[in-house]
């Protein structure tokens, strides 16, 4: 399989027209007298034996890719820097210790070091997180919030599929926060259940550890502490656990979330606070 | 400490720790990569590590594509 498309890529290498000559009819080219032809500097071209063909795999790609532009192909942005960036928190959110692979994760130590970068870069307007996570690791969780929640510039979130657990403060540190319709947002308490990893989890821990994400998320959205606490310990909704999953508009109703919508509100809500911030700093 | 959905013992279950070494991150183009080595310096990317969405539609950057590096 390799090997058939290393023969196709050098097959389209061999095939690309040869670089085009300065035309001769152009008024502005003029012949300077001197030199002859064999003087001037050689035109690099393709070798027509494939065995002197570079072998570099990323040159192959990069002409078997000009060639294919010949050909009508989708001439890619690639060197345009967007101005708003994005954040893709998905699976499960891993703090202090790395996770087994069968889980997808989102790593501290790789959104950190971005969202210092989306503040400190001022090509950079905005940011837009986009959730789709089953919760993870606490004090990982609350770090990405507190970070989010102190930057200066907009921040946007949209909560796709899940936003559980950890997910909630996450999604309520931004400027302003959206919810898919069909998205769910799990509020449940900690709990000590499976394996326990070096930590003194006494009840009295576990109470303060959750009033962290209580305090967190109450401050950073319009929900009351009793009634997020209410619904953190409500029973009924959950069939071996106490909580509540809260459904698109139902998160909105709960003052967790300002609003139900999808990407291009995102966007624009975004557009409107980079156009805001812009004004007052001019 | 976990905080999630998922309970503990699903998220830990049956693992030995091994599997981690096939993957490495690495910087290629002056963006950060994880990445599966192969032979000859080369390797395939696994996964692009940026925020910026532009980087995401580079069809060089796409997984499964493989790229070359210096150590």
């Amino acid at each position: 399989m390799r090997m058939r498309e290393d023969q196709q890529q050098q097959k389209m290498y061999n095939n690309r027209r040869a670089p085009q000559q300065p035309p001769k009819g152009n008024p502005y080219f003029t012949q300077m007298p001197g030199p002859s032809q064999e003087q001037q500097p050689p035109v690099p071209v393709p070798p027509s034996n494939p065995q002197d063909a570079p072998q570099h795999p990323i040159r192959l790609r990069k002409a078997s890719m000009a060639a294919l532009r010949k050909f009508g192909q989708n001439n890619l942005p690639t060197d345009v820097q967007s101005d708003i960036h994005m954040l893709n928190i998905i699976g499960q959110i891993e703090g202090h210790m790395v996770l087994p692979p069968k889980n997808k994760t989102t790593k501290y130590e790789h959104i950190l070091p971005q969202l210092l970068a989306i503040e400190e870069n001022p090509k950079i307007k905005g940011l837009f997180v986009v959730l789709n996570t089953v919760g993870g690791d606490i004090e990982a969780g609350l770090a990405i919030s507190e970070m989010l929640a102190s930057m200066t510039k907009p921040t946007v979130s949209l909560v796709l599929g899940g936003g559980h657990s950890i997910g909630v403060p996450i999604a309520v540190a931004t400027d302003y926060s959206f919810v898919a319709g069909t998205a769910t947002m799990t509020i449940h308490p900690l709990r000590l259940t499976g394996m326990v990893i070096s930590v003194p989890q006494t009840y009295e821990y576990l109470d303060k550890m959750q009033d962290r994400v209580v305090q967190f998320v109450t401050s950073h959205s319009k929900i009351s502490e009793k009634r997020f606490r209410n619904l953190m310990f409500q029973t009924g909704e959950l069939v071996r656990d106490v909580g509540t999953v809260l459904v698109g508009d139902a998160t909105v109703a709960e003052g967790l979330i300002d609003e139900v919508g999808g990407l291009s509100q995102a966007l624009q809500c975004l557009r409107k606070l980079i156009d805001e911030r812009e004004q007052t700093l001019h | 400490m976990l905080y999630s959905i998922i309970p503990s013992e699903m998220v830990f279950d049956e693992w030995d720790g091994k599997e981690l070494e096939n993957y490495r991150e690495i910087t290629f183009e002056n963006r950060q990569f994880i990445v599966e080595p192969l032979e000859d310096n080369q390797a395939r990317i696994v996964q692009l590590v940026s925020s910026d969405p532009n980087d995401f539609i580079n069809l060089n950057y796409w997984p499964g594509t493989i790229i070359k590096f210096s150590l």
